[in-house]
């Protein structure tokens, strides 16, 4: 009784798997294929953002260095978790609707394409990290991590908590399409409020008690942290932990309820 | 032979409430017979062919019974209009695991079949419906299934694709059957013994297609 139950389980991930890895080829392909420039595109907007914060810099400030580290170092270390947290979410919206004719396989399911969508992007954006930090190294700037595990784990919670708060709006937007556009105008508010140009620390006390709790702020405080020397982060890693957990548990749960209607729409 | 006991069908509506499609339908489909399906527009063909595919689950009641039925192939389900005609293959083909010398022959008998010639390798949303038509059935025959769904496909066709869809139905005769969704009551003649007709919230199996197409155009009228 219970092998066959466990077989079942085998055959069933084995078959997902299979749907997941054919989606994902897809999303490969469908995400940057129509470019002329290609993949260089994910390369570039990051690397484009950075430039201009510190291109900024120069021109506002007189000081060539924030927390002793060179601008560019403080602004890359805040644009690159950020949008690793904005491109999970805005990539998960949308991430149903793009195969919906493929839902009537019966073992393509609406969340296989979220995945395929979410691991994608990942995996271009693990790419892109290391060829800036291999440019930053051949350029002269090198900046040792004293805490790579932890690293690891504020960049993996904050990449999580972006792509589940997605796959909410996307679940909601299936019913209510406002909710998809309303979803996607945060990524403006979201930038300017989550740490990319400034610390906690950097924050007037007047608006500190409430930008306080945007979890992605506290993500990219944890990250200068754990990169500049001079710099002690006031960001807290189990902050972030709740609302990933919590995001994660309520968007399995909501996309749980809704799946049939996600599926026939 | 497919068994379809007590089904609840329902669709969330943008406006708010739910919209009752079926409602406690049941329907017995005797294995071995070609089965046409008739209806008005919006009278519930596509999603019966939808629990029958399995691509959605009922509200209440079950679908069980269930030999190897295909997806219900349409000219806008089955098939993605941002991927190349060879993509849809290529996609179809993985998901139903097969490796990559089975990828190259199913690829290979689905352009053979279709016959949209350079097109093949163009994003599907630049075919005319007559083009789709021809890919969703070509990739649909290049699996072995018990059951093929077809909805409205061969309607849009022109004649040499419709005799070449005959000609396939005719060479699977035996091993599957199909159960076809058209408003064309001449090629439900052809190709089916026994008839569906949908409408009312529920859906009644006769024996004979010429009853269920009575039955249709009685209603029609």
């Amino acid at each position: 009784m219970i092998s066959t139950s466990v077989n079942e389980l085998v055959q069933t991930l084995g078959r997902q798997q299979r749907v997941v890895y054919a989606l994902l080829l897809r999303e490969m392909r469908n995400r940057y294929g129509k470019y002329y420039l290609g993949y260089l595109w994910a390369f570039i907007m990051p690397v484009f953002r950075v430039a201009v914060l510190t291109v900024l810099h120069a021109l506002i400030f007189e000081s060539n260095t924030i927390y002793g580290a060179p601008p560019v170092v403080f602004f890359f270390l805040g644009v690159w978790p950020f949008l690793l947290f904005l491109n999970a979410y805005m990539r998960s919206i949308g991430s149903f609707s793009s195969y919906r004719s493929l839902f009537v396989y019966r073992t393509v399911k609406p969340i296989d394409a979220w995945i395929a969508a979410v691991v994608t992007e990942l995996a271009i954006y693990l790419i892109i990290l290391i060829l800036c930090y291999l440019a930053a190294v051949w350029w002269g700037l090198d900046f040792a991590i004293d805490k790579p595990l932890e690293v690891i784990a504020v960049v993996a919670l904050v990449y999580i908590l972006g792509a589940t708060m997605g796959l909410i709006v996307e679940t909601i937007s299936v019913n209510i399409p406002d909710v998809g556009r309303a979803g996607r105008l945060a990524r403006r508010p979201l930038f300017w409020a989550s740490g990319v140009f400034f610390t906690i620390d950097m924050l007037p006390p007047a608006i500190k008690p409430y930008l306080i709790w945007n979890p992605v702020l506290h993500a990219t405080d944890l990250i200068r942290g754990m990169a500049l020397s001079e710099y002690t982060p006031e960001g807290s890693l189990s902050y972030l932990c709740y609302w990933t957990l919590g995001m994660t548990i309520f968007a399995l749960m909501y996309y749980r309820q809704h799946r049939f209607d996600v599926a026939s729409r | 032979m497919i068994l379809l006991e007590n089904i609840s069908k329902s669709y969330p509506l943008e406006e708010g409430g739910r919209r009752q499609v079926f409602n406690n339908l049941s329907l017995v489909i005797p294995p071995g017979v070609n089965v046409g399906m008739l209806g008005a527009n919006g009278a519930g063909k596509s999603t019966l062919l939808r629990l029958i595919g399995g691509s959605e689950v009922p509200d209440r009641g079950r679908v069980t019974g269930i030999s190897k039925v295909s997806p219900p192939f349409g000219l806008a389900s089955g098939i993605s209009t941002a991927m190349t005609g060879r993509d849809n293959v290529k996609f179809a083909s993985r998901i139903n695991g097969d490796n990559t010398q089975a990828m190259s022959e199913r690829i290979a008998r689905v352009e053979a079949f279709a016959e949209i010639g350079e097109y093949f390798l163009q994003p599907v949303r630049t075919y005319s419906s007559g083009m789709r038509a021809r890919l969703a059935f070509a990739i649909s025959m290049a699996f072995d299934y018990e059951y093929y769904l077809m909805d409205e496909l061969t309607a849009v066709g022109d004649r040499a694709f419709r005799m070449k869809a005959e000609a396939a139905f005719k060479e699977k005769r035996g091993r599957a059957c199909v159960i076809l969704a058209s408003h064309s009551a001449k090629q439900l003649l052809a190709e089916c013994e026994a008839g569906i007709y949908v409408g009312n919230g529920t859906a009644a199996y006769f024996p004979s297609i010429r009853d269920a197409i009575k039955i249709y155009h009685a209603n029609e009228s």
